[in-house]
């Protein structure tokens, strides 16, 4: 009896110590949602906080908030404030950010860490040990290079079908999923491949639509990315990241992807090269693309693509000699055919097979051969498969991956199989007055 | 003779595989990957060897003193003297790895989840509890090691499902990682990391005599091996081995990776509160066997007055560290290379006095 007492008073002393110091309230808290870090004019770094305002998400988001710079917001953005502080290092701010914001700063929630193009191409290294060291820091948290300042592109989060800056952020992140115009991410990931010696780290790329392209004016040849040689209409994954022609309330975009070498990005990949990046790294999910119809020109068949296995890589090496054969094995549903050619019928179909598997096969090749010269960067895990060749790790360490990865031999074959044709069977002529004489 | 009372072979093999493997919670997975690169899960199954040998030794050594522990079998064999110098060590062995586990746990829960706290009051708050379930005694800790032992293996088998998304398989080569030579010789070094696989020698008698404590022993030898180079593995492919060395708690880590969904997300904290108990029971378990040695030292019939000054000493030894790193310096650097020659040479002396002597392997008549 006096054992299980004691034993009792134990448990619930346990219970309460915990109170006396570490206890967190919900509502004494201000959750960052963002974090944006800039260079810094005064000190080394600018930090930007993307912090949640609870009150207003559970209310739908229709109050405005106070304290931003005396603007009136547009409905949405109420649910989230913008503090910037000039710091030297990330937990400084925090410090200077709660001599104003009355809540303690949390990074429990943490999203996305958006780093400005500029601090993005200077390199990194200095910041990413907070992300890993922290306990409060989502690993899972996306990382986005901004196009122009981080500041701007944490201010420029207008959701307009979220009240919930936190699911607006964490769904847009995960478009991936089903667009693959830009990579998914994680802050584990890319510290992880700032650290290996087999692969290089990417991010996403964002930038912000200022007043959304005027649609009915052509579009600039300088506002697309790489754009194919072989067509006279820009494809929907060339545009840059900010250039997207459109109209709409929201402002920001995440369009391709930011390459690294290490710590510094050395370059980019227009939202076309990030799918075949994707496709090549065997991360590919789904992704509705245009591809010019080989029966006609101005025309196109419109396909949904998704990964059928992982990509077969046969690597084959002799001391620093790397030969890479990449087997992609894709399959895709027909979405829309406007040049009425009946691509249903079998022998139509492995015509159009045939000419999206050598498109795809050009688009990857020219994509490894720009990693390979202009970036330098194996974005594609192929290094994860050239360390099996190797019996010890430090012959894998001396072999350099990163710098022998531009030598390598790298060919890639498309096998490309339609499956589906949508809900039509065939594709019927539209009948006009001319038609029948035609 | 001291009273400890029994428990069958289902509660001694989960009790000495909670012992083993707690470890893996700490640094341990860590220091694998630090010592043999992609393939520092091999480096466990490698220090099977030397386990399953030097447990042998140890059980061929209670088989000639039947009735007796390790101590007892120690002071027949080799006079007081020897036997005593012999129990010292041992004394000495369980005092340092309970005390640096107490302060690595201690600190690992001052890291997760209470970083204002003040160290001293997670020390006490859990070394309390400890004292507490050793003087209830040892059947009740061998009972209690089976209500934590089985959550916390499902723990483990749901970490590696969960987190199974993430893994890369190409991350465990090159296959030899940092060579054979340096994967035989830290495994051979590192079976010191089973050392606690001695307390079998300890409890013998509420075990039911050495042939018992052969089969249990060797089934906990074998699931301790099994758990820890699956957990090594399961670290590297989900990181790589150039991050994972850099973790102070590989498996924390390996947690916070776990995210199915946007809800299902940030859920180590559920594994925390199992992994205390494990902390709690190893804490328990050393502290036991520290004073139960004591207890046979000065042919005591009862342990327990000598509990509040084997928990002094605990304690004391446990702040002797000055940080953190010097508690894990001294952990994984020091004792877990050395603690080889206590648990499995030392009896392997005391047997070959015994066999010199020509002491005879006996059975114990029912």
């Amino acid at each position: 009896m006096v054992r299980s007492r004691i034993g009792c008073l134990f448990l619930s002393i346990s219970l309460i110590l915990t109170g006396c110091w570490d206890s967190n309230e919900v509502d004494d808290m201000a959750y960052v949602i963002s974090l944006g870090l800039d260079q810094g004019t005064h000190n080394k770094l600018q930090v930007s906080m993307l912090i949640a305002i609870p009150k207003n998400i559970t209310e739908g988001g229709g109050k405005s908030a106070s304290g931003t710079e005396g603007k009136s917001k547009n409905p949405g953005s109420e649910t989230s404030e913008v503090v910037t502080v000039e710091t030297p290092t990330i937990t400084a701010g925090f410090n200077m950010i709660n001599a104003f914001i009355s809540r303690e700063i949390s990074l429990a929630h943490l999203k996305a860490i958006v780093f400005s193009e500029k601090i993005a191409r200077a390199g990194v290294k200095d910041f990413l040990d907070y992300f890993e060291r922290d306990r409060e820091v989502r690993s899972t948290a996306s990382v986005i290079v901004a196009r122009g300042t981080a500041e701007e592109f944490l201010r420029s989060l207008k959701p307009v079908l979220e009240t919930n800056p936190s699911k607006y952020i964490e769904l847009t992140a995960n478009a991936s999923s089903y667009t693959s115009f830009i990579p998914k991410t994680s802050i584990k990931k890319f510290i992880a491949a700032t650290l290996s010696y087999d692969e290089q780290a990417f991010a996403v790329m964002g930038g912000i639509n200022k007043q959304a392209l005027h649609i009915e004016e052509p579009i600039p040849l300088k506002d697309t990315f790489r754009r194919r040689p072989d067509s006279e209409l820009p494809n929907e994954g060339e545009y840059l990241p900010g250039n997207v022609p459109r109209k709409g309330d929201v402002e920001r975009e995440l369009m391709g992807t930011a390459i690294f070498d290490g710590d510094r990005m050395v370059g980019e990949f227009n939202a076309l090269e990030t799918s075949v990046m994707l496709m090549l790294r065997g991360d590919f999910h789904r992704n509705f693309w245009s591809i010019i119809d080989p029966g006609k020109k101005r025309q196109f068949v419109a396909i949904d693509f998704r990964q059928a296995k992982a990509p077969l890589i046969k690597v084959s090496r002799r001391g620093n000699q790397v030969k890479i054969k990449v087997t992609l094995h894709l399959e895709g549903s027909i979405m829309e055919i406007q040049s009425n050619i009946q691509y249903e019928r079998q022998k139509q179909t492995r015509i159009l097979e045939k000419s999206i598997a050598g498109y795809i096969s050009a688009i990857a090749e020219r994509t490894i051969k720009i990693a390979q010269q202009e970036y330098k960067a194996d974005v594609f895990m192929f290094g994860n498969r050239v360390r099996r060749t190797f019996w010890l790790q430090d012959d894998w360490e001396k072999a350099n991956w990163k710098a022998t990865f531009s030598k390598a031999l790298i060919t890639v074959d498309t096998k490309f199989l339609i499956t589906r044709s949508g809900l039509l069977y065939k594709t019927n002529q539209v009948i006009s007055s001319k038609s029948i004489e035609e | 003779m001291l009273k400890e009372g029994k428990f069958g072979p289902f509660e001694t093999m989960w009790l000495l595989v909670l012992f083993c493997c707690t470890k893996l919670i700490l640094g341990f997975p860590r220091t694998m990957i630090m010592l043999g690169g992609s393939a520092g899960w091999m480096i466990p199954i490698i220090s099977a060897i030397p386990v399953l040998l030097g447990f042998t030794i140890i059980v061929l050594l209670l088989k000639h003193f039947p009735g007796q522990s390790i101590i007892e079998a120690g002071t027949g064999a080799a006079g007081p003297i020897i036997g005593n110098i012999a129990a010292t060590g041992y004394l000495v062995f369980f005092i340092v790895i309970t005390a640096m586990v107490l302060r690595e746990f201690a600190e690992s829960i001052k890291i997760m989840t209470l970083p204002m706290t003040p160290l001293p009051v997670i020390v006490l708050s859990f070394f309390l509890a400890a004292v507490v379930c050793v003087y209830l005694g040892l059947e009740v800790c061998a009972r209690l090691s089976v209500v934590i032992a089985i959550p916390m293996l499902a723990v483990i088998v749901l970490i590696v499902i969960l987190i199974c998304r993430e893994y890369n398989f190409n991350y465990l080569f090159p296959l030899l990682g940092k060579g054979p030579q340096k994967l035989l010789l830290w495994g051979m070094i590192k079976c010191s990391n089973y050392s606690e696989i001695i307390f079998a020698g300890l409890v013998i008698n509420s075990i039911g005599g050495w042939q018992q404590t052969f089969k249990t022993g060797i089934k906990a030898i074998f699931l301790s091996i099994l758990v820890s180079a699956m957990i090594t593995a399961v670290i590297i492919m989900t990181f790589n081995s150039q991050m994972a060395e850099e973790f102070y708690l590989p498996l924390f880590r390996l947690t916070k990776e776990i995210t199915i969904g946007r809800f299902f997300q940030r859920v180590e904290a559920v594994f925390i509160i199992i992994w205390t108990l494990v902390g709690l029971l190893y804490c328990t378990l050393g502290l036991y066997a520290a004073t139960a040695i004591f207890a046979r030292m000065l042919n005591a019939s009862d342990y327990k007055p000598l509990v509040p000054a084997m928990a002094m000493i605990i304690l004391t030894v446990a702040f002797l560290p000055h940080d953190m790193k010097a508690a894990v310096v001294l952990d994984s650097e020091i004792i877990r290379v050395y603690s080889w020659l206590i648990s499995f040479a030392v009896p392997l002396i005391i047997l070959l006095i015994a066999v010199i002597k020509g002491y005879k392997p006996k059975f114990k008549r029912k």
